[in-house]
């Protein structure tokens, strides 16, 4: 417990199918709460919050982002230098999961080299619905090397577990490299070099 | 460290601009403020300087650039991060955590145990029990503190600091004090020894131990007087323990206040992050030893007192106790009541008070003194005593005392640490700055060329604290939008509260029509508003752009058989129109409407609203409706000028130019043009000669037309901004106007 005063800061960032509930598990693990009217996303929310271990202390700066696939393209600004990602999918739909997994290959081929990946099935509050099987996803997950948990941010089931377990499997390096923990801001260079509207060649 | 400072710099470019966009209204002064504070602004905005374009006027990113070059300047002092450094924050939590340490310790007493003796020499004979475990001690200790002095008399010892004799001592110790202890450290000056001794179960809360040694021998070099000092953390109390052999002889008061004194400044620690403390600087500080001080009375008398065990009337006679009394010495030290009998001298091996010739009267030389820091629980007393042990001329002295330290209770300190981390989050949560943007998409609708369309976001700041926005290009973009786009402002600071209105306007002239008229790209983009140490709002582009013959180019417009509006261009391979049909149709009806005979055609200006359906009608391929001859001349003049490359290419300008006096060199010139330029060239210059026939009705000349035409056939590229800046030039107006004049004389020689 002499080690509490480490603090480790990972950058950990939210990706999945608008409407899953990605901003709803951040809400409920940084505030504790719930909104049954969860404003949709169009852009990236930045949220500190920390989770102490029994050895250490990790600090995420979590980056919820845009569903939408109109979006896409903008991803890679949040989940580059990103130590761990969360891909989550709503248990009561497949098209949801199907836009999981192809969330965590883009990561697997994009993503920092050693990025943690969790899979969260979320809204399992509503398992009455469901559509994606657990064993399906469980089986997924163990293969590509995932860590798994079907959560809910209405009951608050499993949440602080699925960070907690992030926080663990985090590397803690003596020397911890908090990453780009904001937004990376390419230098600008001047415009005036415009792409000329010549036809003279 | 600096990062956090840095934190604090507001640059100078986010307070100008901001405070600039505020006020403006319209598009066009915004443009102009923007430019002109940041060029204002200090060497910050140096890096954008050099390709700067000021002819940029009407749109765009170069202002904008500009100053996000400051702007980007301004972040590269705060690495990305790293001013909410781990390093800061965790120094923060173990602030917090220390002022809450009442909260999760809970106190402890311990007991601690001091001795002293000075073995004159002597080697160890007998079992240190009866000073180290007697029975009669109420509480076994947690800590031993056991000092010697003239442990070792040897010429070896004060010369070559040989320590080898204290090994048989600490043996010895170690046989007495049960196996439940561990050494802690022990230290030794020539015959001075201390070693400190804790329960192993206490042994993981001693932390910081250090010792150190100052001499007060001859000039300070030899060690046979001295102090040893050794100091430590247990759980949270600092202890510092001086084992000390003061000066001797009776008369020697002042020479030993000041060997305490020596002492006391000497003895220094360095501890945590390279402090350097002295033996005052300790919760708890024991003075032992042999201090020397004697009894000035009679060896009669005071043997006549001990024998009474009148101890307490032989003590106010005591020269310790005079001299702390009155302030000489040991200045806020204090001492356990002495209710035994001194201690010193006896015939080493008997109870007998020194028989020999000398006959020193006896005296309370070893004592136990301590010191409580102002703002540590004083110590509690559990003994003070005397020990039989008989080998020395000395018997050993023990004080054992209760020291109340505080101890962590790790379950409740991982909580308290945890509430603190929690707390630290919602403020670093709530003190992110929010704000809310009125829509997040932007449909500018139907977007025409040169005419600008402008919409507004409001964004106004719902946090707690400062906003301050920016927008930011996507990744591996060095733009914040396309060039077609202005945004204004387009970084600022907002008070909380605060609303600010964010003006987009899209402007597509010749310069950025390419994109859509040639290129058929879309006017869709996302921009990406930024709020510093906050969020990013996305924001969608839309509009819809019409095909148009304004801000096309030559070689495209001839692939069109058709209207631009509904029709597809033909494939790049398959046979052209030899000029634009736009062209033709315009100079066509002219023709047919007695334009040659118009006086001052291409001089007046035309009709805005016919002008306006010209255009219309050019793009849609409709009929013109009625029209005058002016509005028409006019179009035909700003479809030459709208061209995205002139007639004569941009490329061929300086050289135009430079062989505008020579015919031959013009003529080269226009013979190497390429063949949808060259065709227009001549369509053009044969319909000039036509309206130059007419001049008797038209009273045109060949210098006024070669004026009007060569300005929009021959113009410089608008990046080049000096060549721009030279085009009115009264010379370059000439030379520009001569090479087309030599073509509108000599056409009939062609
Ligand atoms: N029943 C239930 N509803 C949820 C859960 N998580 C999110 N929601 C709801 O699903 C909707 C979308 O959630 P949101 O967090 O905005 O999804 P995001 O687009 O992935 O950020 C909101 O109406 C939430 O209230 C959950 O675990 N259970
Ligand atoms: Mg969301």
């Amino acid at each position: 417990m002499n080690n509490n005063n480490k603090i480790f800061q990972f950058k950990l960032v939210l990706l999945g199918e608008a409407a899953v509930g990605k901003s709803s598990l951040v809400l409920r693990f940084v505030r504790g709460h719930f909104l049954d009217y969860q404003e949709s996303t169009i852009g990236a929310a930045f949220l500190a919050q920390t989770v102490c271990l029994n050895d250490t202390t990790v600090k995420f700066e979590i980056w919820d982002t845009a569903g939408q696939e109109r979006y896409h393209t903008l991803a890679p600004m949040y989940y580059r230098g990103a130590q761990a990602a969360i891909v989550v999918y709503d248990i009561r739909s497949q098209d949801s999961f199907e836009r999981a997994i192809k969330w965590v290959k883009e990561l697997q081929r994009q993503g920092s080299p050693n990025i943690v990946i969790a899979l969260a099935g979320n809204k399992l509050d509503l398992a009455a619905k469901r559509k994606v099987e657990t064993a399906e996803a469980q089986q997924y997950a163990e293969e590509n090397g995932l860590l798994f948990m079907e959560t809910s941010a209405k009951t608050a089931q499993n949440v602080n577990e699925l960070f907690v377990e992030i926080a663990k499997k985090l590397p803690k390096t003596p020397n911890p490299r908090p990453g780009s923990g904001r937004l990376p801001i390419p230098p600008i260079e001047n415009n005036n070099q415009r792409k000329k509207p010549c036809c003279s060649n | 460290m600096d990062s956090t400072d840095n934190n604090n710099i507001v640059p100078p470019v986010i307070t100008t601009t901001s405070t600039s966009t505020t006020s403006t209204t319209t598009t066009a002064t915004t443009a102009a403020a923007t430019t002109a504070t940041t060029n204002a602004a200090p060497s910050t905005v140096s890096s954008g300087g050099a390709t700067n374009d000021q002819e940029d006027v009407g749109v765009s990113n170069a202002s904008v650039n500009e100053s996000l070059a400051g702007l980007s300047h301004h972040k590269q002092g705060i690495p990305d991060g790293s001013y909410r450094s781990v390093d800061v924050n965790g120094q923060w939590i173990a602030n917090k955590l220390k002022e809450r340490e009442h909260l999760y310790t809970e106190k402890k007493n311990m007991t601690i145990f001091l001795g002293t003796w000075n073995v004159n020499g002597k080697k160890p004979q007998e079992p240190l029990d009866p000073w180290l475990c007697d029975p009669a001690m109420p509480l076994q200790p947690d800590i031993y503190a056991i000092g010697f002095q003239e442990l070792d008399l040897t010429a070896e010892a004060l010369l070559l600091g040989d320590t080898t004799r204290s090994l048989p001592w600490e043996q010895k110790i170690l046989e007495s004090i049960s196996n439940e202890y561990v050494k802690i450290m022990s230290r030794q000056l020539v015959g001075i020894l201390l070693c400190v001794y804790v329960k192993k179960e206490h042994r993981q809360h001693i932390t910081m131990e250090r010792s150190d040694i100052a001499t007060v021998g001859i000039m300070g070099m030899m060690g046979n007087k001295g102090g040893v000092a050794i100091r430590f953390k247990f759980y949270n109390t600092s202890i510092c323990i001086l084992n000390s052999h003061l000066n001797a002889h009776l008369e020697n008061i002042l020479r030993r206040n000041q060997d305490m004194k020596d002492i006391a400044k000497n003895i220094k620690f360095v501890v945590e992050d390279n402090n350097i403390i002295t033996m005052f600087d300790h919760d708890q500080l024991f003075w032992i030893g042999d201090l020397n001080y004697r009894i000035p009375l009679p060896d009669a008398e005071v043997k006549e007192k001990i024998k009474k065990k009148d101890f307490y009337s032989l003590f106010l006679h005591d020269q310790l106790y005079q001299q702390m009394k009155s302030g000489a010495a040991f200045e806020g030290f204090q001492e356990p009541p002495i209710s035994f009998a001194p201690t010193y001298k006896y015939d080493a091996g008997t109870d007998v008070y020194d028989s020999s010739e000398k006959k020193r009267t006896p005296a309370w030389c070893d004592r136990v003194l301590w010191k409580t820091s102002k703002t540590a629980e004083n110590v509690g007393i559990l003994t003070y005593r005397r020990h039989e042990l008989l080998s020395s001329d000395h018997r050993p002295v023990s004080g054992s005392f209760i020291i109340k330290v505080r101890a962590v209770i790790p379950e409740v300190k991982n909580r308290i640490y945890q509430e603190i981390v929690k707390e630290l989050d919602k403020k670093e949560n709530d003190s992110m700055p929010d704000a809310t943007i009125s829509t997040n998409l932007i449909d500018f609708e139907s977007v025409k060329f040169m005419v600008p369309v402008t919409r507004t976001i409001v964004l106004e700041n719902v946090g707690q604290v400062i906003a301050r926005f920016k927008f930011i290009p996507k990744l591996n973009e060095k733009i914040l939008c396309k060039p077609w786009l202005k945004i204004s402002p387009f970084a600022g600071i907002m008070l909380p509260k605060e609303k600010i209105t964010i003006e987009l306007t899209v402007y597509v002239d010749s310069t950025t029509s390419y994109a859509f008229n040639v290129a058929n790209e879309t006017m869709d983009d996302i921009l990406i508003l930024h709020l510093e140490n906050g969020k990013d709002y996305f924001i969608s582009i839309m509009g819809s752009w019409k095909p148009t013959c304004f801000g096309n180019t030559l070689e495209n417009l001839v692939r069109y058989q058709g209207p631009l509006v509904g029709t597809q261009p033909m494939p790049v391979e398959q046979k052209k129109l030899s000029i634009p049909k736009e062209l033709w149709r315009m100079v066509d009806s002219l023709y047919s409407n007695n334009g040659m005979a118009e006086e001052n055609l291409f001089i007046v200006s035309g009709v805005s609203k016919e002008i306006e359906q010209i255009k219309e009608c050019l793009d849609t391929g409709t009929p013109f409706p009625a029209f005058s001859n002016h509005s028409m001349a006019e179009v035909i003049i700003r479809f030459l000028e709208a061209l995205c490359d002139p007639v004569i290419p941009f490329t061929l300008y300086q050289q135009a130019l430079d062989g505008s006096s020579a015919v031959l060199s013009c003529k080269t010139l226009v013979s190497h043009l390429p063949s949808v330029n060259y065709n227009v060239f001549f369509y053009l210059i044969s319909f000039l000669t036509e309206v130059l026939s007419h001049h008797d009705q038209n009273s045109l000349s060949a210098d006024k037309l070669a004026i009007v035409f060569s300005t929009v056939l021959l113009r410089p590229s608008p990046t080049n901004s000096a060549l721009v800046q030279q085009s009115t030039d009264a010379t370059i107006v000439k030379k520009k106007a001569d090479f087309i004049k030599h073509f509108i004389h000599s056409h009939n020689n062609i």
